[in-house]
């Protein structure tokens, strides 16, 4: 399981947009979006830029690693 | 879509009656030559031409289906979503009962090539396989698959070793003629195909679907 926290839940709320809809953008399927919400998906380096620039947030505030 | 099905089905059938018309008129006009085995070497008659053009558009019918697969298969894969499979198919899995005709076949005439056929048990796959049908092919999809190929690998290696290990250490004891260790190394491949397939598809559901969250939109 990975340990990290992910606050995407909480950004792509504030872009309203739903599940499906951010799945489509960065070319993922939705199963994929709630299992990175959920922190139990460490995604790659390229889907965590996606997400990042669809949601319009810094990955380092999406994906919080602990020290 | 569906008027191309029926085309697709209705020319095995137009080839299908061609085989049986041409071994009707074998049987009857021909001496059954082409139906039952010849023991002359082959000579080639007009009367033989129904069979020899109904056998060949038989072949070219099934080459044809073939290509069709081959090439809605590559469509699938450009198109980056697992192919569309019913889960149904899943029960020619129990072709692989017809391993167990290799115990008859070895003690009525010698052959043990139908335990090859415990391989088919590997059909049962179709029932994962077609769960996840025609699904997207992201990044979680992939590094899932690799997981399970590599797991089921190593399961079916391990069927083999231990097969192996088994035969060697009881030569001589239990073991005593070689072709009851012939038979069991064949069994054991053919199982460890049929684990192989099974697996590497069941894994991969199982990973895909481990956990099944709350699909609840919040």
């Amino acid at each position: 399981m990975p340990d990290f926290e992910c606050r995407l839940k909480k950004y792509r709320q504030l872009k309203e947009l739903t599940q499906e809809e951010l799945a489509v953008q960065v070319g993922v399927r939705r199963e994929t979006i709630m299992r990175l919400e959920k922190a139990q998906y460490n995604p790659s380096l390229k889907l965590a830029v996606d997400i990042s620039r669809a949601v319009e947030a810094p990955i380092e505030e999406i994906f919080i690693f602990p020290q | 879509m569906k008027k191309k099905v029926k085309i697709i089905i209705g020319l095995g059938v137009v080839c299908l009656l061609m085989v049986l018309g041409a071994s009707w008129y074998a049987v009857t006009f021909n001496d059954s030559r082409l139906v039952v085995p010849m023991e002359a070497p082959y000579q080639f008659t007009v009367r033989d031409l129904p069979m020899l053009i109904a056998v060949g558009c038989m072949v070219l019918y099934l080459f044809f289906l073939l290509a069709l697969c081959y090439m809605k298969g590559k469509k699938d894969e450009t198109a980056h979503v697992t192919r569309r499979i019913s889960p149904k198919l899943g029960i020619m899995g129990l072709l692989g009962f017809l391993g167990f005709m290799g115990f008859w076949t070895y003690s009525a005439d010698g052959r043990i090539t139908p335990f090859v056929y415990f391989m088919f048990f590997g059909f049962f796959s179709f029932f994962y396989e077609g769960r996840m049908s025609n699904a997207y092919m992201d990044e979680r999809y992939e590094e899932n698959k690799y997981k399970a190929k590599l797991k089921a690998h190593g399961i079916a290696l391990d069927i083999v070793y231990a097969a192996l290990f088994f035969v060697v250490a009881a030569e001589g004891r239990i073991l005593k003629t070689i072709d009851v260790k012939l038979m069991i190394l064949v069994i054991a491949v053919a199982c460890s195909m049929a684990v192989d397939v099974f697996l590497s598809e069941y894994l991969l559901y199982r990973y895909d679907h481990a956990d099944e969250l709350d699909e609840s939109e919040e």
